[in-house]
């Protein structure tokens, strides 16, 4: 077997390879340093994605969240509010809790933008608390760089059932406390 | 050095011929260790047995081909693994305990570089591979629910999956370099 290409190794890594093509696979890392180290680097990658604080909580992240950082910030914000939020190494995490109208909803979009309209990030499809009417943001110290101003416009899209699209709008103002 | 030259230095009980099998395998023990046993514990527990028993064979010189060295060391994690899984059953099998939500989350031991950049590589991907690995990884997701959610197929979700992880890992390695 040569060296089989990334997506083999992603295969192998979540253990969806074929039995015969997993052993095929282990056969030829256990001799070649180059697939071993794609391998390791495959399996940091996704340790690292399913310990990284995701954009938008589920609800099961949100109470893991609470037990690993109790006492972090919760922000409540209305449409058309503008809220502020100080993290800091004291409080590395701090949640927006956005809240809109989501009786019916069957789908959430959000996106992103600093002051001047350019996009941050742009998330399809996020998870949401219909009955609550509830849209969890996490933020961490991490985010610092990515927030620019700090100044964030956030934008909900919900469909509901019958295809109907509405809108929800607020301002998130990141502080950051220095070390 | 090859496998057989370094079987030869162990079996005259050259140390550092040692350390140097032990870096040479115990990596890859713990690689598999990490996918078959799925836990950190586990997988250090395979690496101490394995390494201990090719150790002792090589010594001995109870190795019959020198050349297949590394088939040796594979086909003893693969025997270690076996009853590891046996024992770990059985241990399950007697304590029985609710199970309880312990994915940590929050910021693990990372820098900003890291997140940036992980959150810079993703938002790099065409959507439909960005979703699918943010409803996977990020949202716990299984693939057949992300299936029921994009009008795909589970299997079709994990071959997306596959591809955007191999996309993903370029631009992590692309980014870390530059």
């Amino acid at each position: 077997m040569s060296c089989p290409n990334l997506e083999t190794v992603a295969a192998w890594t979540l253990d969806e390879l074929a039995p015969d093509a997993a052993e095929a696979f282990e056969e030829h890392y256990f001799g070649c340093d180059a697939c071993l180290a794609q391998a390791s680097e495959m399996r940091r990658l996704i340790t690292e994605l399913g310990a990284a604080l995701p954009p938008i909580l589920t609800g099961e992240r949100r109470r893991a969240l609470a037990a690993s950082h109790p006492g972090h910030s919760v922000v409540d914000v209305h449409p058309g509010e503008t809220a502020a939020l100080t993290l800091g190494t004291a409080a590395p995490v701090g949640l927006w809790v956005m809240h809109a109208p989501l009786a019916g909803v069957e789908r959430v979009d959000v996106d992103a933008r600093d002051p001047s309209g350019a996009a941050l990030f742009s998330l399809k499809d996020v998870p949401f608390d219909a009955t609550r009417g509830e849209v969890v943001l996490a933020c961490q110290l991490h985010y610092r760089g990515l927030t620019g101003s700090g100044r964030v416009q956030v934008t909900l899209t919900a469909t509901d059932v019958r295809g109907a699209v509405a809108e929800s709008a607020y301002v998130l103002e990141h502080f950051f406390e220095s070390a | 050095m090859s496998d057989s030259e370094l079987a030869a230095l162990v079996a005259a009980r050259e140390t550092r011929a040692e350390a140097a099998l032990f870096a040479r395998f115990a990596p890859r023990v713990e690689l598999y260790g990490l996918k078959h046993l799925r836990s950190r514990p586990a997988a250090d527990d395979l690496v101490q047995q394995v390494m201990l028993i090719v150790l002792e064979a090589v010594r001995a010189g109870r190795l019959e081909d020198p050349n297949k060295l590394a088939s040796f060391v594979l086909g003893t994690c693969r025997h270690v693994t076996w009853d590891l899984r046996r024992a770990a059953q059985r241990r399950q099998e007697v304590e029985r305990e609710a199970t309880t939500f312990d994915v940590t989350v929050g910021p693990p031991a990372v820098t900003d570089g890291d997140v940036a950049r992980l959150f810079q590589c993703l938002h790099r991907l065409p959507e439909r591979e960005s979703s699918i690995v943010r409803m996977s990884f990020l949202e716990d997701q299984t693939a057949e629910a992300i299936g029921v959610r994009l009008g795909l197929s589970a299997g079709n979700v994990r071959v997306i999956r596959h591809r955007a992880l191999a996309k993903l890992a370029g631009c992590m390695h692309a980014e870390e370099a530059s």
